[in-house]
């Protein structure tokens, strides 16, 4: 499996996605992957909003349902 | 007579292919950890059958193994956790729900359909990611386990009752593990500040 980086932190260029999960060509966001869900949850463990972390809207549709589904099988705690 | 029958049962097999579809599952289970590992391959086991009884077809059983859990799910602080991948007829998919809310060894589970381009990864690579990707991380688990462990004593202090003699003992351990509860809210306070300077930068 290649190695992807998960980074919160790309610079807004207009005209340019800067989408993580575009940019690595992902579809879907695995609930079972937690370095790809980690970079995109806070210190007390809410959900960072796209508008920090840069995510177009289908795939934040996407991580918020895997991040949730990771909370209910106790992978990720709902609170710190 | 003979020719009714076989017509019936031959449009009875039609609407049933109909109705039963096939789609691909995934099954992740956690199971209780103070089961022997006889016991939890019973359990693996019977789920295994339970899919294939009913005309499915399983693509991978990946055992994780003992695992600790985010938060208490009832009173357990650990559980193995399996996932399994598999296809099985559309309209036996409540009944499996059914069946798992009935299994006792069975803490929690989550039955999901796949999309159709995906790729089981196995949990030994995914932990490989981990590992590499955020080592920090395990700091702050690190001072989870304490806080909880300190609650927990304090509360086995507080909920012994015990002779007069004592009492001067509990309280001199009980202002000690209060000083260390004192202590770790300001390192989380810390890390937060941290969290905030580095990341704050990043993130614009
Ligand atoms: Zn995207």
């Amino acid at each position: 499996m290649k190695r992807t980086i998960f980074s919160t932190a790309q610079k807004h260029v207009p005209g340019k996605r800067r989408c993580t999960f575009c940019t690595n060509q992902m579809k879907h966001v695995d609930y079972k992957d937690m370095s790809a869900i980690r970079p995109f949850v806070d210190f007390m463990k809410r959900i960072k909003s796209s508008y920090y972390t840069g995510v177009c809207l289908n795939h934040q549709k996407e991580l918020s349902r895997a991040i949730k589904r990771a909370r209910f099988m106790a992978t990720l705690p709902y609170v710190q | 007579m003979t020719t009714d029958t076989t017509a019936t049962k031959a449009k009875e097999e039609t609407v049933e292919e109909l109705s039963s579809a096939i789609g691909s599952y995934e099954l992740m289970v956690i199971i209780n950890p103070e089961l022997r590992e006889a016991d939890l391959k019973k359990e693996t086991d019977a789920i295994e059958k339970w899919v294939e009884k009913n005309k499915g077809k399983i693509s991978v059983s990946d055992l994780w193994g003992k695992r600790n859990l985010a938060y208490r799910i009832k009173q357990h602080l650990e559980g193995y956790y399996a996932v399994f991948n598999f296809a099985l007829p559309t309209d036996r998919a409540p009944a499996m729900n059914k069946m798992l809310r009935l299994e006792k060894g069975i803490i929690r589970y989550l039955l999901l359909t796949l999309p159709k381009d995906y790729v089981y990864v196995s949990y030994k690579e995914i932990k490989k990611e981990i590992g590499k990707a955020e080592p920090e991380k395990k700091v702050a688990e690190v001072v989870i386990e304490k806080k909880i462990k300190t609650a927990v004593e304090t509360r086995h202090v507080a909920s012994e009752p015990k002779p007069k003699e004592e009492p001067k003992k509990e309280t001199a351990a009980e202002e000690k593990k209060k000083e260390e509860k004192s202590a770790e809210p300001v390192d989380k306070d810390l890390d937060a500040k941290l969290d905030k300077i580095l990341g704050g930068n990043l993130d614009f």
